[in-house]
């Protein structure tokens, strides 16, 4: 065992562990498009008040945000596979990825679709029944309306959710995915130097976050000029 | 494996008592973060030399590492250096069997340091510029203007994100088992290690971390009511 930590092993380390940020990517692309993609359809069953969706919405939010996403992460896991089961599909031949996207766009759904929810309740009442009083159809009225105004107000909390998304990304290594972090455990294991590893995916981290705020802000003033 | 519901409830009685540390590995770094956070927030907001030149570079920086890092990171450096100590002392065996509880507390304390310290700064600048000046026009210190009309009305806007940092504590308190902590969710695995009952273990867990949640949501609704009573807004 040599030095607690060393300096030089951080450079030495860091093409593996960046050979893996694909994985990240991946990861926080699929989740967040389609985590938007079905948070629009939870939000919409909220917004207009489906009557059996709406409930069920409201209860798969609550218990979505209320829940670890590790917990959330397993229970796909070893739930997913028991749920198509019944259907008759078989993935028990799945690799570990493919949970963690599935979980990670369940997860984000639920929070894209209050963000959705609260942008779009946030545009005056008066906007929908103009559009009605000129003739528009309901879905005209959302998708030239609403939604636009909605994809305003909406904007910051959007960016904010994108970056914890790609935060919580961090935690696909439990489940054995060989992503940044999965590699540098993989390196300490071989080498007996794992901060060095872990230094090296905070640094990345640090830099894709930074990254990520800085470009949102700069989107948001270019959207909203006040 | 079919699923069985009725092991949710065996799940739930062993993970039950894990609440403590859950609690525990929450409401010291809620506390922690609180009594560290704001007067980072208040150096920062007075433009105090050096101490909101060090944190206006290292609070953004420290806010892009994932908390899992910080649990990983921390449970080296407080385990390792004790490591190379043990064979002099012979401490060895009693390493292994140490509470890691105290390195998950100090990992989520840093976390919620950094985090609750973004939230004191954004409910700080939720007062309105001219609230400053008007105490400083009519001579309070910086103390007595903080405490007597900054803070009571900076409060108002900071609980109920306080309340959403706490929720996001108690849920990022399941990471500490990566590193070994028994706690909900370490809980609930040891009880599937017996009848391999997994996915009922992780629902048993889901479950109680729900509840945690959901109560202090409540909690949140009632002191934002009470605030916005006071305050006539």
């Amino acid at each position: 065992m040599g030095k607690l930590f060393d300096a030089a092993l951080v450079f030495d380390y860091m093409p593996a562990i960046l050979s893996r940020i694909h994985i990240t990517f991946l990861i926080v692309a699929v989740a967040v498009a389609g985590g938007t993609f079905l948070g629009l359809l939870l939000a919409l069953a909220r917004l207009r008040r489906v009557p059996v969706l709406n409930a069920a919405a409201v209860f798969y939010i609550s218990f979505v945000r209320g829940t670890p996403v590790i917990i959330q992460m397993f229970i796909v896991y070893y739930g997913f596979p028991l749920l198509l089961g019944l259907a008759g599909i078989d993935i028990n031949r799945w690799g570990r990825l493919n949970f963690v996207l599935v979980s990670y766009v369940l997860n984000n759904a639920a929070f894209m679709a209050e963000i959705i929810r609260s942008a779009v309740a946030s545009v005056p009442a008066g906007q929908t029944e103009a559009a009605w009083s000129v003739g528009l159809s309901g879905f005209q009225t959302l998708r030239r309306i609403v939604l636009p105004q909605a994809f305003l107000t909406a904007f910051p909390a959007f960016g904010a959710r994108v970056v914890n998304a790609m935060q919580d990304t961090s935690l696909a290594f439990t489940l054995g995915v060989l992503d940044m972090l999965g590699q540098a455990q993989a390196i300490g294991i071989r080498t007996y130097h794992v901060l060095e590893g872990y230094v090296v995916v905070a640094l990345v981290f640090i830099a894709a976050s930074l990254l990520l705020e800085k470009s949102f802000s700069w989107m948001g003033k270019k959207l909203l000029p006040n | 494996m079919t699923f069985d519901a009725a092991y949710i409830l065996v799940s739930l009685k062993v993970a039950i008592r894990f609440l403590h540390v859950t609690l525990l590995l929450s409401v010291i770094p809620l506390a922690v973060g609180i009594a560290v956070g704001t007067p980072i927030a208040v150096c920062r907001k007075f433009r105090v030399r050096a101490v909101s030149q060090a944190a206006n570079i290292l609070i953004p920086v420290l806010k892009g590492i994932p908390l899992v890092l910080y649990v990983l990171i921390l449970n080296f450096l407080i385990l390792k250096p004790l490591d190379r100590l043990a064979p002099y002392y012979a401490w060895a065996d009693r390493l292994r069997v140490m509470d890691k509880i105290y390195i998950g507390i100090a990992a989520m304390s840093a976390w919620a340091a950094v985090t609750i310290s973004e939230t004191m700064r954004s409910a700080l600048n939720s007062v309105p510029a001219g609230q400053y000046e008007a105490c400083f026009s009519v001579g309070l210190t910086r103390t007595q203007a903080l405490r007597r009309i900054i803070m009571p009305q900076a409060l108002k806007f900071a609980v109920p994100v306080l309340c959403n940092n706490f929720i996001g504590l108690i849920k990022g308190s399941s990471i500490v088992y990566v590193i070994g902590i028994l706690d909900i969710l370490g809980g609930a695995m040891t009880s599937a290690q017996i009848n391999y009952r997994f996915l009922e273990a992780y629902i048993a867990a889901a479950l109680i971390y729900w509840m945690l949640c959901l109560t202090v949501e409540r909690v949140s609704w009632r002191l934002e009511k009470r605030f916005k009573l006071k305050t006539g807004g």
